[in-house]
């Protein structure tokens, strides 16, 4: 029988950090009794303890309420969203499994920047969009002029706007009613081929990698032969459920539904997001939207204590298990050992995964700079790919280096658009078009050097629009550009860990700049150390740390050898967190504190 | 023949506590003083029992503490229970730490009839101002006074502690110092940096900034002083911080260096005795208890040297001496080359004008490299 999706609603919650996302949404959970009150802990969607820590949404994890109204049972699937931009492609999978949005604004901050990325991402993909305010009790809060704003920036109709305090637990059953009467329901026919849209996948110890999905057409339960079309991989499903908002096992799952498959999958790796699931010899066709997630930052990762690479090792391959996105191999440094160079999909990710295997392996870390991947064309014909600045054939060698370029969208209230323009231009940007969206929107874009953008751009245009530019992008292809190797010699030899690939008009500043935050953080040694940023052979920054000239003379008082040796003890302890670099020692805190960009 | 053995005695009480001293010291009153030597005589005559058959007394130190803050008549009765219990060789030194603000004819007189015969006295900086900042309770005058008052009693064996480095100190207030001492021909001297230890008052002071380390380039020029001044005098540095005229090396703290045997009684005291490390309890209650009660060593620590560390120790005592580090002794008591074990390293200090080796296979520091002597110990040991 074919199956009548009217009662189902799919959505997603789109907010600025802080404005009470994950509030709301434990909020529908209480009213719906999704979850009981006292149950309720804290932001139950943000499953991994760094996200509650951070108040940022890392991981999507999707709840089913059941809701009534009029006497009609519905049932409401909510999909969480990140909100960064190094996660843009997941969040407009997750918004592409779904018909309508919720955007939370907070009722005394108004429209802020980041919220409107992920408004244009939804409206890229024909969602329904209605505004809630929120904080409406507080007493800074200033509904009317908030609705206006929305009108006149974004353009959504606010007069049927709910005005909640996630909070107090004001007025949540209004935010339901809108979601039941306005976002249409599912289309789709349950009764033909499957086709799933998966928009996210994760780990779990017992069952391998789990696959969410929205399902768009057919159904799926246990024991159908399922095929992934992208990879054209075939799997037996075990096991279909839904999240309530943990795993609760359903007989099937069918058109309009939201919930995870396990198939005995082994890794993640084997699921891609965006990719449609459907049945072995009953194939439905593939959705639109899939693009393969490819790192656009690379770094390298070593433990500080050269013992634990194989700890480090096994702590990789454990999170590869449930973040594809991830890619490493094995890279030597003569400064720091053996580690793994490292693909991210952008700076929030690198951090992400760098504090997971401190906190969850408990290792201790170095990560050199990030860097992006160069097209490096050699005088002999050949054509590298380069990430890590050790590998960059000599001068000679290089006929030209091509660099990943960006085509960057940035949006922003007018008053700002010359700031951004001197930001860009001091990127290396190149002015492409600007046009205004709406009185008091404008959209920039530019073509931007993915390294600079990499390196501090988002920092730098928060600062100058005051947090109210958003940036979008997407890769536009390589571009010849003037890149050096900068290298820093310590006493002559070369760091290599400390090496960058540079723009030449950049090199001076940032030989100058790390070399002086290297004088502060290099211990005092018995000789003078040479400190220089080198290009070539051509040095463009010195500075000198002075020899140690004294220690503390003290007294062997009344035979009191021990205080000398715990002096001792204390100082053997030091030095085996120390690095050697040919003649000179380094500590690791002063790697971290150079490699760390400010 | 009976073995070397020197003694170290612990008084840990003072008339008022420094502001950099981390040392096991305390204002006390007279009861707890006395209860204090009683329970040391004890510990010395446990200790006589075990040790008396093998050795015989070649130097005992009375420090602190404040030595010269105990009632009339206990050092007597202290080095007469040693006399009475150990073999103390007739040509023993006997040394006295005083503080210049808690001396009178009296116990000086005490003292030399008990059989001391060298005194070591602080005195730190002849500048009133940095004197009053440190929190001591003596005057320089007080301090000439205590020379003379030693003097006429026929002793010229006599030290005087100085510190380099504490807040407000100025160049100009060391040079003031040495010159003063070096006027009044005392002829041994005692000259370290000052070391900012935890829990001090101090301490505190440095950390909320009410008071100003002076920088390391004005610390060096003060040692440099001093040493310079010292040595155009007469004096030679016979070990890092220890400067002597001819005859007056201080043969209790050559033991020390030597790696020799020393008991030390009193609380905290260390003890170095056949290999093995141990220390006394730190509080007096604690080592009344064990003494009283228990009848036994009031002994909180004890560890076996191991060969490492005996290595380790040989190294970082031997360097600090002007003799220095000897190669064949080493090779003796561990069977290693320390020369072709350390060539690397050594040669890199010989180069950098730290370190000199010399025809009889001693390693010696120059005094550049006295200046940085934990940092070569430190390289030489890991």
């Amino acid at each position: 029988m074919k199956k009548n999706l009217d009662n189902i609603r799919n959505f997603s919650i789109i907010a600025h950090i802080d404005h009470g996302k994950s509030t709301l949404a434990d909020r529908l959970m209480e009213v719906t009794g999704t979850v009981s009150a006292r149950d309720a802990q804290d932001q139950l969607l943000d499953s991994m303890e760094l996200e509650r820590e951070r108040g940022i949404t890392i991981k999507l994890t999707p709840v089913t309420m059941k809701y009534t109204k009029d006497g009609k049972e519905y049932i409401l699937n909510l999909i969480d969203t990140p909100g960064h931009v190094d996660f843009t492609y997941e969040v407009s999978r997750s918004l592409a499994a779904c018909e309508g949005a919720v955007l939370v604004v907070d009722a005394s901050q108004g429209v802020e920047a980041q919220t409107l990325a992920n408004v244009y991402l939804a409206l890229e993909n024909d969602l329904f969009i209605f505004p809630v305010l929120n904080k409406i009790d507080l007493p800074s809060a200033r509904p009317e002029e908030v609705k206006t704003e929305i009108e006149e920036i974004i353009g959504l109709d606010t007069s049927y706007a709910p005005m909640v305090s996630a909070k107090s637990g004001l007025n949540i059953k209004d935010v339901l009613d809108v979601i039941v009467d306005k976002i249409p329901a599912p289309k789709g026919d349950s009764e033909a081929p499957l086709q799933a849209l998966i928009f996210d996948s994760y780990y779990d110890n017992y069952k391998g990698a789990i696959c969410l999905v929205r399902i768009m057409n057919g159904s799926v339960k246990a024991g159908t032969k399922i095929k992934m079309m992208q990879t054209g991989k075939t799997f037996d499903v075990v096991e279909v459920g839904i999240f309530t908002p943990k795993t609760t096992e359903k007989d099937t799952l069918e058109a309009g539904d939201v919930g995870y498959i396990s198939a005995s999958i082994k890794t993640v790796s084997d699921i891609r997001v965006g990719d449609t699931i459907t049945e072995v010899g009953r194939e439905n066709t593939v959705l639109p939207g899939y693009k393969q997630v490819m790192p656009v930052v690379y770094s390298g990762i070593f433990p500080i204590d050269g013992d634990k690479y194989n700890l480090l090792k096994d702590a990789l391959e454990k999170l590869k298990l449930s973040d594809s996105s991830l890619i490493y191999s094995p890279e030597t440094s003569t400064a720091l050992g053996y580690g793994f160079r490292c693909g991210f999909l952008g700076l929030l990710h690198m951090d992400i995964i760098s504090e997971r295997l401190e906190r969850e392996f408990g290792l201790d870390l170095i990560t050199t700079a990030p860097s992006v991947s160069y097209k490096v064309y050699k005088t002999n014909g050949d054509v590298l790919e380069i990430s890590n600045p050790s590998n960059l054939p000599n001068v000679q060698e290089i006929a030209k280096i091509e660099e990943p370029m960006l085509k960057a969208h940035l949006f922003t209230p007018p008053e700002y658009s010359g700031a951004i323009m001197d930001l860009c231009t001091n990127k290396r940007g190149i002015f492409e078009n600007l046009e205004y969206l709406e009185e008091r929107r404008v959209k920039i874009t530019y073509e931007l050097p993915l390294a600079e953008v990499v390196y501090d751009f988002f920092d730098k245009l928060k600062s100058v629009s005051h947090g109210y530019a958003s940036l979008d992008y997407e890769q536009n292809g390589y571009k010849e550009s003037s890149m050096v190797k900068l290298d820093i010699q310590l006493n002559g030899e070369v760091c290599d860990a400390l090496s960058l690939i540079v723009h030449k008009d950049k090199a001076y500043e940032r030989g100058r700049g790390i070399a002086e935050k290297l004088k502060e953080v290099v211990p005092r040694q018995l000789f003078e150390i040479p400190i220089q940023a080198c290009i070539g052979n051509k040095v463009i920054a010195r500075e000198t740390v002075r020899a140690l000239r004294k220690d503390v003379i003290a007294k062997c008082y009344g035979g009191d050898i021990s205080r000398k040796r715990k002096l001792l003890e204390k100082q053997k302890e030091g030095k085996k967190r120390m690095r050697k670099l040919g003649s000179v020692e380094l500590p690791s805190e002063a790697f971290m504190s150079i490699l760390k960009i400010d | 023949m009976k073995k070397d053995l020197s003694i170290y005695i612990h008084i840990p009480f003072c008339n008022s506590k420094c502001n950099y001293c981390s040392f096991v010291s305390h204002v006390a009153n007279e009861p707890e003083k006395l209860q204090y030597i009683e329970d040391m005589k004890k510990e010395i005559i446990l200790r006589a029992k075990e040790y008396n058959k093998f050795y015989a007394i070649n130097t005992i130190y009375i420090g602190g503490g404040t030595p010269s803050s105990l009632p009339l008549g206990a050092i007597k009765d202290v080095l007469q229970t040693i006399y009475r219990y150990f073999t103390v060789k007739n040509s023993a030194e006997i040394t006295i730490e005083l503080n210049p603000n808690s001396i009178t004819v009296e116990k000086i007189r005490e003292y030399i009839i008990s059989g001391v015969n060298r005194f070591s006295i602080g005195l730190q900086c002849a500048d009133s101002k940095v004197l009053t900042n440190m929190g001591r309770t003596h005057s320089l005058a007080d301090f000439d006074q205590t020379i003379s008052l030693i003097r006429q009693h026929g002793i010229s064996n006599i030290n005087a502690d100085i510190m380099l480095g504490y807040p407000s100190q100025t160049l100009k207030a060391v040079q003031d110092t040495i010159n003063h001492i070096i006027s009044l021909n005392i002829p041994h001297v005692s000259s370290y940096m000052l070391s900012v230890e935890d829990g001090t008052p101090l301490q505190l002071m440095v950390d909320k900034g009410v008071k100003y380390l002076p920088k390391e380039s004005q610390v060096l020029k003060m040692y440099q002083t001093v040493l310079d001044s010292l040595v155009k005098a007469g004096y030679s540095r016979y070990e890092i911080s220890n400067f002597a005229k001819p005859g007056f090396m201080c043969k209790h703290n050559l033991v020390y260096w030597n790696r020799g045997d020393y008991l030390g009684f009193g609380v905290a005291a260390h003890s170095y005795v056949a290999g093995v490390r141990f220390s006394n309890v730190e509080d007096t209650t604690q080592y009344n208890n064990c003494l009283t009660y228990k009848q036994k060593p009031p002994v909180a620590v004890a560890k076996e040297l191991t060969k490492e560390e005996k290595k380790e120790e040989f190294i970082m005592l031997e360097l600090r001496t002007a003799t220095g580090l000897n190669s064949k002794e080493y090779e003796k008591e561990f069977g290693e080359n320390f020369l072709a074990t350390h060539s690397k390293q050594l040669a890199e200090f010989v180069k950098l004008g730290l370190l000199v080796l010399d025809k009889e296979g001693n390693v010696k520091c120059t005094s550049k490299g006295f200046m940085v002597l934990n940092k070569i110990i430190l390289d030489l040991c890991s």
